[in-house]
């Protein structure tokens, strides 16, 4: 047992895939754009009325979606489907429920396009629902039936609720490997062809549960964006709105922001994006091993979207483990506008903890 | 349990107690004859400067007659030696016969260069120039106590013949120090050439990892001078931990090695450091773009008995690499550096015997701020911070108790401590580590030669981690850091013990043929394993000489150490065992005359006993010794050494490969991860006279294997996007290919010689992917790009 071989034991973490990220990225930048400009079919978070919930428990789900290819005032129809039916599935990993998902295949495409008059059967044990917003009732042994972890573990169960947003119409997939790890796919509603990443997301939330841990989702009071708190008064004109704000076109007074005149978005000047959350986000972590004294705080995380400009550093660290509760000003956002663009434009925040909460905050803002 | 110093300590007490005594046997020896004898060019700068000389050289001739080693043992200055050494080693001799079978051969050798003069001769008062001066260099009167160099069969009585442990009938090749330091595209770092050499894979760019013959990069091992080396590479692959100046020589082993080695089934990498010069000191001094070093040699003063080596570099990369990050718009709080020290003294106890006391250390550091990471995980978003070092106090042994006893030894006591940060992870290590060796060669007859001996390595470990619970080898990629479970796992104390023993016979039934049987038993304290692995290596040889023709090939089993991380009580399961390897090999080489010859081999190996994940297992007992694989492959290697005739010199190596496993047992066959289809490498360098020399080296290689995200899977409760994987290990990286040059300048003075190079790599400017990098939605894929062209200007000072 050498160096290299203890070393081994860090070779299989993602801390091995990191440095190398963190070399790589030192000799060149990613050629993709990073996730905060959304210009596509988006989900950008999930918020539940129970992170972690008690066997046989209902929890309420709703999926926090945007279409950026299409204007803030003209969305386009999307469809949304949820499967649920995969419990503890092996090494608690959601890649394992792809399998048992698989009666999907089985249902036609006819049945998903009637799913309103006709919804499609399903085995014993799943469920097939539709919407943004969906309810499921988690088994009562879903805990009792989870392998044993270890000691210092407390006991809880998993259940994965899987999702899939299509802007077209959704059908089974017929292929051996789906793009989607589901079988699903999505295909435009004209020429029935399947359509791209852009207007098609699929995913699954994670349904926790305990016996003995809840856990509260964070409260995101606001998101402000530039120097002022919005006013957010109704208005027909600008002369109805306070100073700083002008009238958008649903009617609210919304903040204004100058347009970037300068010829690059790294020359343009930085607006910043200020998240509020309430005290009661900060909690402690009540899923760690007893004997970890003092009990560590909850990780939480930030991440912002917009639908135009750059955002520069998309996700920041709220609590991180390690070094705690970061001051207020460390997570706010800094917001580059295109250069030249006018008109209105979305900025979402959503904050995220590491046992399932969550929490979203969007701001309209005129760009002038 | 008692220290486990104390055995090897003993062992290392006990060799050195031993006197040697004189050599009593009446044994009836015929030296070697040269048959093929070289001729050296005539340093361009001595030529100028109208200097003549003579170089005593120490030749160690094989069975073959080939010459194996060749040193400088008197030093002549001025470039003598660099070309007396290049034609030493391309001399072909008639081997020693004692009893009238092949013996393995030292001998002392004078190789004099002497300055020819055109009729009538010059005036003495004036100097020759180029136009005066026809010079020559060739044999001269051997030395004292030196073997005639001749075709007769003279017999000088001073000559040597000794039990030198030949190595020909495994298959190894080794790198000489002056082609290791004028590679091209290596900046003279010894072990990134030899990567060049058939059997290795190209390891990843930025990776300091060896694939040899298709096994992990955890299944191959280097030793210095026997002891292993935790970590052969500085950060990132950039530059080894051994300077070039303290290597003699790189011996690889790329697979079927002797039963000495063990606990590895790919290849072993044996740094051969030399011996300080002991005629007076020498100092070199070197700088370039990466590291800046400081050598130095020669006799202890007030003990001229013994002779010291002393090395130290420090990389300056952080002088100049932040600027260059931040322009990239990559937050570097403090970029890597690395340094690294070495002394070693050595004596002779008496005319048979050397001990060597080393001391050596290796240092890296990283704290990089990246950014960008913060898009894929806020958790690292605070960067990378890593700091890894090791430190080792070793004491080497050799010496010949009789004429037909030769025994080694080596204790190696050190340390190794690691500190890794990335966001939330945590990782400190130190490992309190003692390795040893000790081997006895006993020459029953001049046939049969037994050796046997002990390898023991172990170790307390302390652990300070804070890293994600799982996921193990089959499992899909873990997700971010962000979401998951840590676990917090401090245990101090932790006892690792692997002793071996090995014996292996050299057995010449006839001047043609011989043999190497062996058998090595290996334990696993921690697993309570032992092992037993017999091999069984052979050469014969079909003809002699420079044109000569011979056979060799071996067969044995190979153990491949339990990585700790699957035993370990935080992640592990406790009943694992070792992997295992049936290894084959089957080849021949060709002399082709002129210095130059070709080897072909063909290898097969059948791997079993591998760690496998299997989920429906569950928790700690998720991993089992039931995954297996195959690798088979062909190798070729082409040499040409410099000769009279020729200022060339090159090599041209090609492996062919393919390498799988079957992760577990009813899972498809997949690729291993760094399997390489193809693997050509053609290395050339030509003196151009003046002191120029031009060298270049061209490399191609298939791309590595990957399973390809066929699209992305969001959790949207973490808001990240995880890779929906397509068939394991069903796509490849695009190929790569790079051509270096390497031009470089000497001048010589009268006390010391100046070296200015230019090592240009990837010349051409090529866009090599290195690795897929995905869109974070999965959706698009590109490569990341390996390093662009790299010129790097060095400056060298010999005294």
């Amino acid at each position: 047992v050498s160096r290299r071989e203890t070393l081994r034991v860090f070779r299989w973490s993602p801390l091995a895939g990191a440095l190398g990220v963190a070399v790589a990225l030192a000799a060149c930048d990613s050629p993709f754009p990073g996730p905060s400009r959304v210009e596509s079919v988006r989900v950008l978070g999930a918020v539940m009325d129970n992170p972690i919930a008690h066997p046989g428990e209902e929890v309420h789900v709703a999926l926090i979606v945007h279409d950026g290819g299409a204007p803030l005032d003209a969305p386009r129809p999307l469809e949304i489907a949820w499967f649920f039916g995969c419990h503890n599935p092996a090494d608690d990993a959601p890649g394992n429920c792809y399998q048992p998902l698989g009666f999907l295949r089985d249902i036609s495409a006819e049945a998903f396009a009637e799913h309103q008059t006709n919804p499609p059967a399903v085995p014993d044990g799943a469920t097939l629902a539709y919407g943004a917003q969906t309810t499921v009732k988690l088994p009562d042994d879903i805990v009792a039936t989870h392998r044993p972890i270890d000691e210092e573990t407390v006991p809880r169960g998993l259940s994965y609720l899987f999702f899939a947003v299509c802007q077209g119409n959704l059908a089974p997939y017929a292929g051996t490997y789906s793009p989607a790890g589901i079988p699903i796919t999505c295909r435009d509603a004209t020429t029935g062809q399947e359509v791209g990443a852009s207007r098609f997301v699929s995913g699954y939330v994670t349904l926790r549960v305990s016996e003995t841990v809840r856990n509260d989702n964070p409260v995101l009071v606001s998101l402000q964006v530039g120097a002022t708190a919005p006013s957010a008064v109704a208005c027909t004109g600008d002369e109805g709105c306070p100073a700083g704000e002008g009238c958008g076109a649903a009617g609210r007074c919304l903040p204004v922001v100058a347009r970037c005149t300068d010829k690059s978005v790294d020359d343009c000047p930085a607006v910043t994006l200020r998240p509020q959350l309430a005290e009661s986000s900060f909690e402690a972590d009540s899923s760690a091993p007893p004997d970890l004294v003092p009990t560590p705080p909850e990780t939480l995380w930030i991440s912002y979207f917009a639908t135009a400009g750059e955002l520069d550093g998309d996700s920041r660290m709220i609590v991180d483990p390690s070094e705690g509760r970061r001051p207020d000003g460390a997570f706010s956002g800094e917001w580059k506008l295109d250069p030249g663009f006018v008109g209105e434009a979305r900025v979402f925040a959503v904050v995220h903890d590491n046992r399932g909460g969550g929490a979203v905050s969007s701001q309209d803002v005129l760009v002038r | 349990m008692r220290s486990p110093l104390a055995l090897p300590l003993m062992l290392v007490g006990f060799c050195l107690s031993l006197s040697s005594p004189a050599w009593a046997q009446d044994v009836t020896l015929l030296p070697p004859a040269l048959e093929v004898a070289a001729e050296a060019p005539y340093p361009e700068e001595a030529k100028r400067a109208g200097l003549e000389g003579a170089v005593e050289l120490e030749l160690v001739i094989g069975l073959d007659g080939h010459v194996t080693k060749a040193s400088v043992v008197r030093s002549a200055g001025h470039g003598f030696d660099e070309a007396a050494l290049a034609a030493g080693e391309s001399f072909v001799f008639r081997p020693a016969l004692r009893g009238g079978k092949p013996v393995v051969a030292k001998i002392r050798y004078t190789y004099s260069f002497r300055l020819e003069r055109k009729d009538p001769p010059p005036p003495p008062s004036e100097a020759p120039d180029e136009e005066s001066a026809l010079p020559s260099a060739e044999p001269a009167a051997p030395a004292p106590g030196a073997a005639e160099a001749t075709s007769d069969d003279e017999v000088p009585e001073e000559i040597e013949v000794r039990g030198e442990k030949e190595e020909r009938e495994v298959p190894v090749r080794s790198l000489g120090r002056e082609a290791l330091r004028t590679m091209p595209g290596v900046n003279g770092d010894p072990l990134r050439a030899v990567t060049s050499l058939p059997g290795i894979a190209r390891p990843p760019g930025f990776s300091d990892l060896f694939i040899v013959r298709g096994s992990s990069p955890a299944g191959s091992a280097a030793f210095l001078d026997g002891a292993f080396v935790p970590r052969p590479y500085h950060f990132g692959g950039l530059a080894s931990v051994v300077p070039a100046e303290l290597v003699d020589r790189i011996d690889f082993f790329p697979g079927n090695a002797a039963a000495r080695y063990g606990r590895v089934d790919g290849g072993v990498v044996n740094i051969v450091t030399r011996s300080p010069s002991t005629d007076r000191h020498h100092a070199v001094g070197q700088i370039d773009l990466f590291d800046a070093r400081l050598f130095a040699e020669g006799p202890v003063p007030g003990f001229r008995s013994w002779s010291f080596a002393l090395g130290a570099r420090r990389s300056w990369l952080d002088a100049w690499l932040g600027p260059v990050l931040e322009s990239g718009g990559v937050s570097a709080r403090t970029v890597p550096y690395y340094y690294d020290g070495q002394l070693f003294l050595e004596t002779h106890p008496s005319s048979t015997s050397t001990l060597r006391i080393g001391m050596y250390t290796a240092t890296d550091t990283m704290r990089i701020g990246v950014g960008k990471l913060a898009d894929d995980d806020p958790s690292v978003a605070g960067g990378v911070a890593n700091t890894s070092k090791f430190s080792r106090f070793q004491i080497n042994y050799s010496g010949e108790w009789s004429k037909r006893t030769k025994a080694s030894a080596m204790i190696s006591v050190g340390s190794d401590d690691g500190d890794t940060r990335v966001g939330s992870v945590l990782a400190v290590s130190r490992v309190d580590i003692v390795s040893s060796r000790a081997e006895v060669a006993h020459e029953l007859s001049s046939a049969l030669t037994l050796r046997g001996g002990l390898d023991i390595l172990a170790a307390t470990v302390d652990l300070d981690l804070s890293v994600p619970k799982d996921p193990r080898p089959g499992q899909a990629d873990p997700p971010p850091l962000v979401g998951q479970r840590f676990v917090r796992f401090d245990e101090r104390g932790i006892v690792a013990a692997r002793p071996a023993a090995f014996v292996d016979a050299v057995w010449t039934p006839t001047s043609a043929l011989t043999l190497t049987p062996g058998l090595r038993a290996d334990y696993t304290y921690e697993v309570g394993e032992t092992t037993l692995s017999p091999r069984l290596n052979g050469r014969l040889v079909l003809r002699r000489g420079a044109t000569g023709t011979a056979l060799r090939g071996g067969i044995g089993i190979y153990r491949q150490s339990i990585d700790y991380n699957y035993v370990a009580s935080a992640f592990g399961t406790s009943n694992l065992q070792s992997g295992r390897s049936v290894q084959g090999s089957l080849g021949v080489e060709q002399g082709l005359g002129e210095g130059s010859d070709v080897s072909l081999e063909s290898f097969v190996k059948k791997l079993d006993n591998l760690v496998s994940h299997d989920a429906a297992r569950g928790g700690p007992e998720a991993n089992a010794n039931d995954g297996r694989g195959q690798v088979v492959g062909l190798e070729l290697l082409l040499k040409r050494r410099p000769s009279s005739h020729s200022r060339f010199a090159g090599f041209l190596a090609y492996t062919l490969s393919r390498s799988t496993r079957v992760d577990a047992p009813g899972q498809a066959e997949r690729l291993f991860e760094y399997d390489q289809t193809h693997v050509l490498t053609a290395v050339g360098s030509v003196r151009l006279g003046r002191g120029f020399s031009l060298g270049g080296r061209f490399r191609y290689a298939s791309g590595n294997p990957y399973t390809p995200c066929l699209g992305g899977s969001l959790s949207a409760d973490a808001g990240l996007y995880g890779c929906v994987q397509g068939p394991p290990m069903s796509a490849r990286v695009p190929a790569f290919a790079q051509f270096d040059v390497r031009l470089e300048k000497s001048w010589e003075f009268a006390q010391w010689k100046l070296s200015a190079y230019l090592d240009v790599q990837n010349t051409t400017n090529r866009s090599n992917p290195e690795q897929p990098l995905e869109k974070f939605d999965k959706s698009q894929r590109a490569y990341q790009p390996g390093l662009p062209i790299l010129p790097i200007v060095g400056l060298r000072g010999e005294l």
